[in-house]
């Protein structure tokens, strides 16, 4: 994460790519170079008992021990990748392997009834409008 | 270039003069020049040079120009609205949303590549053209922080021209890491401006028009096609010795088939081998002189939703007033598409009828019923795949089959299969010839194309040589017939070609050959 993502950033800032890329997508990718490289540098200043120490305190709720500024930037980065994440493309990743599950049967009565009203509905594009005409009419004409 | 040039930037975007991809060997020095039209002359060619929509649709002052801007955009609101545009909203709303912009979808596409990569042609640009525009709809800070871009008339002219350099071929659907359909993107462009603005290419409208006001596409009347049939008997006689029959409108067979009209006019071999291998076989068909049931083309597929509603229903009306059992799609890659894929979401319960490609028939019947010698088609056949059969469809296998059994040096381009490039004349580029679109279907969008069959021919080629390419689309043979027109393929390298149908009756041990290649 820490090689590609500097990797990725830079690629998108450079022509052609940074005339495509909106904003919202330098946001997530600043956020997980913000992730992790605090993480690596959070971990070569502290030590295995003080990382225990962090963990056992927010999964217990117990008293946090003094933090360092890369480990709270680390938690604070985290924690903004876990909430957008979901709004992101990249949740994409994991549901395209669970799509097998979501089967498109045509004979189902919900997705005829959609159809059949759908093709009951006006055509409204201005070319081939008519309104007293649904798509069906149309179609028979 | 940046995607603001695009509403910004005065003067071409693109220039197609140079710097197209290298063709392999003998063509490798060869420098293709494009002929440019005047922009004066009122067309709107400044996207590349090329006119695609020859219509002087170009706007003549401020007023106008603003008129196109607020027609555009209404109906652009409409292409998002599911009332107006149920058809394939949610599909185009997902690859509007979750593009990430990684560009593989350029490298898979041929009209990118064939170009020499000029910018314009990715995939994703005409994409992210409307991306902005749909961003700018929903509002300033919205476009702000996701993509914004300029509307106005220069913009909409470069669109309208911009969504006839893409093929509908899905390769970069494929390829796309999120299954991204730039493809579907590109023809609701089309759509938003036939079906609101009353803009497409002439070429694929007329034809549209042609086919309601006399039947087909080609302009065949019923009562001439009932005549071109009588004279494909005769000739058939002729070339074969023996007394075909070809079955029309015969009420209660098991099968009516449908060629591409095009076919009765300038390809008669196919619709002749169709005739003997039914024949041969004993298949219970029979073809239909009424309108619509002789000509399988449905041009809506490509750029316009109401006529592609039109004529698919139409096609099943045929077929259901023969009270046939199934309708059988002969070699035309988008009737494929329209009759098998895209009917199923309009046709109506009462017209439902089972629709097939002719393809796995072929297979079964050359498996089982027909006796082959594969001696017959003994020079070198390499298989173009049309992207509406292999890539929309997903039959792969059973022309491939067919050809290992019919031919002794079958060989596979590379690449193959639902990874095949199109033949450049997808998505209508086919039969649109007027001005100089022809030259960039030859030099830009069918050249990925000629480089395959040069690469797959090339221990082959020379003008001794008989090389054919198998093309099972009615359009990608019009295609290929231009190309090899164009680089002398025929007379430089032995280049030809075929349908799939040809390549069997020629193999068929009780009829002489018959096809001329």
């Amino acid at each position: 994460m820490l090689l590609f993502s500097p990797y990725l950033l830079i690629r998108k800032l450079r022509a052609p790519v940074r005339y495509y890329v909106p904003l919202e997508d330098y946001l997530i990718l600043l956020l997980v170079i913000a992730f992790s490289s605090s993480g690596v540098v959070a971990l070569l200043k502290i030590d295995s008992l003080h990382v225990y120490e962090v963990f056992s305190a927010i999964i217990f709720f117990s008293e946090l021990p003094q933090l360092i500024f890369f480990e709270a930037m680390h938690i604070v980065a985290f924690s903004l990748l876990l909430f957008l994440l979901p709004f992101t493309r990249v949740t994409h990743y994991i549901a395209v392997l669970f799509t097998h599950l979501v089967l498109w049967d045509d004979r189902d009565a919900g997705v005829v009834q959609e159809l059949s009203s759908a093709r009951s509905s006006r055509v409204r594009w201005a070319n081939c409008a008519n309104p007293e005409l649904s798509w069906e009419e149309i179609a028979r004409r | 270039m940046k995607l603001s040039d695009f509403a910004r930037k005065e003067g071409k975007l693109a220039d197609l003069e140079s710097g197209l991809m290298e063709l392999p060997e003998p063509y490798g020095k060869i420098s293709d020049r494009i002929s440019h039209l005047k922009e004066a002359e009122g067309y709107a060619s400044d996207l590349d040079g090329i006119v695609a929509v020859d219509l002087k649709w170009r706007p003549k002052g401020e007023e106008e120009e603003k008129e196109l801007v607020s027609r555009f955009l209404k109906g652009l609101e409409k292409l998002l609205d599911w009332e107006a545009n149920w058809t394939f909203l949610y599909p185009l709303k997902l690859s509007l949303d979750y593009c990430t912009r990684c560009k593989s979808c350029s490298n898979a596409c041929h009209v990118y590549l064939g170009s020499g990569k000029k910018e314009i042609y990715r995939p994703t640009f005409r994409a992210e053209v409307l991306r902005r525009l749909v961003n700018r709809m929903k509002g300033n800070l919205r476009a702000k922080f996701s993509g914004d871009i300029e509307v106005n008339a220069r913009l909409i002219l470069r669109l309208a021209e911009l969504a006839y350099r893409c093929n509908l071929c899905r390769r970069c659907t494929q390829f796309c890491p999120l299954g991204i359909d730039n493809g579907l993107i590109t023809r609701e462009i089309r759509k938003l401006f036939s079906q609101e603005l009353g803009v497409a290419p002439r070429a694929i409208y007329e034809s549209t028009e042609k086919q309601f006001r006399l039947g087909s596409s080609a302009g065949i009347k019923p009562e001439a096609f009932r005549n071109i049939v009588r004279f494909i008997e005769e000739e058939l006689y002729e070339r074969t010795g023996k007394r075909i029959r070809i079955p029309v409108d015969e009420k209660g067979s098991e099968i009516l088939l449908i060629h591409n009209s095009g076919d009765f006019l300038s390809r008669i071999e196919n619709v002749m081998a169709f005739a003997v291998i039914f024949e041969e076989a004993g298949v219970d068909y029979t073809l239909s002189s009424e309108a619509f049931g002789y000509d399988a083309v449905n041009y809506g597929a490509w750029f316009d939703d109401v006529q592609l509603s039109r004529i698919a229903l139409r096609h099943a009306e045929a077929a259901v007033r023969l009270e046939v059992g199934k309708i059988v799609v002969g070699e035309c890659g988008h009737a494929h598409k329209a009759m098998i894929a895209l009917a199923d979401r309009i046709l109506p319960e009462d017209c439902r009828i089972p629709r097939e490609s002719c393809i796995p028939l072929l297979e079964e019947l050359v498996r089982k019923r027909l006796n082959i010698d594969s001696s017959r088609n003994d020079f070198a056949v390499t298989l173009h795949d049309p992207c509406n059969i292999v890539r929309n469809l997903g039959i792969v296998e059973p022309q491939r089959r067919i050809l290992r059994r019919i031919c002794g040096q079958f060989r596979e381009m590379e690449p193959s299969g639902v990874y095949n490039y199109c033949c450049g004349g997808g998505g209508g580029l086919a039969v649109m010839n007027s001005l100089n679109f022809p030259e960039f279907r030859n030099k830009v969008s069918a050249r990925m194309k000629f480089s395959q069959i040069l690469k797959a021919f090339r221990d082959s080629l020379g003008p001794n040589s008989r090389n054919i390419v198998v093309a099972p689309c009615s359009n990608c043979r019009s295609t290929l017939r231009d190309l090899f027109e164009h680089y002398k393929a025929k007379e430089i390298c032995g280049i030809g070609y075929c349908g799939l149908a040809e390549l069997v009756a020629n193999s068929m041990v009780e009829y002489a050959p018959f096809v001329e290649f």
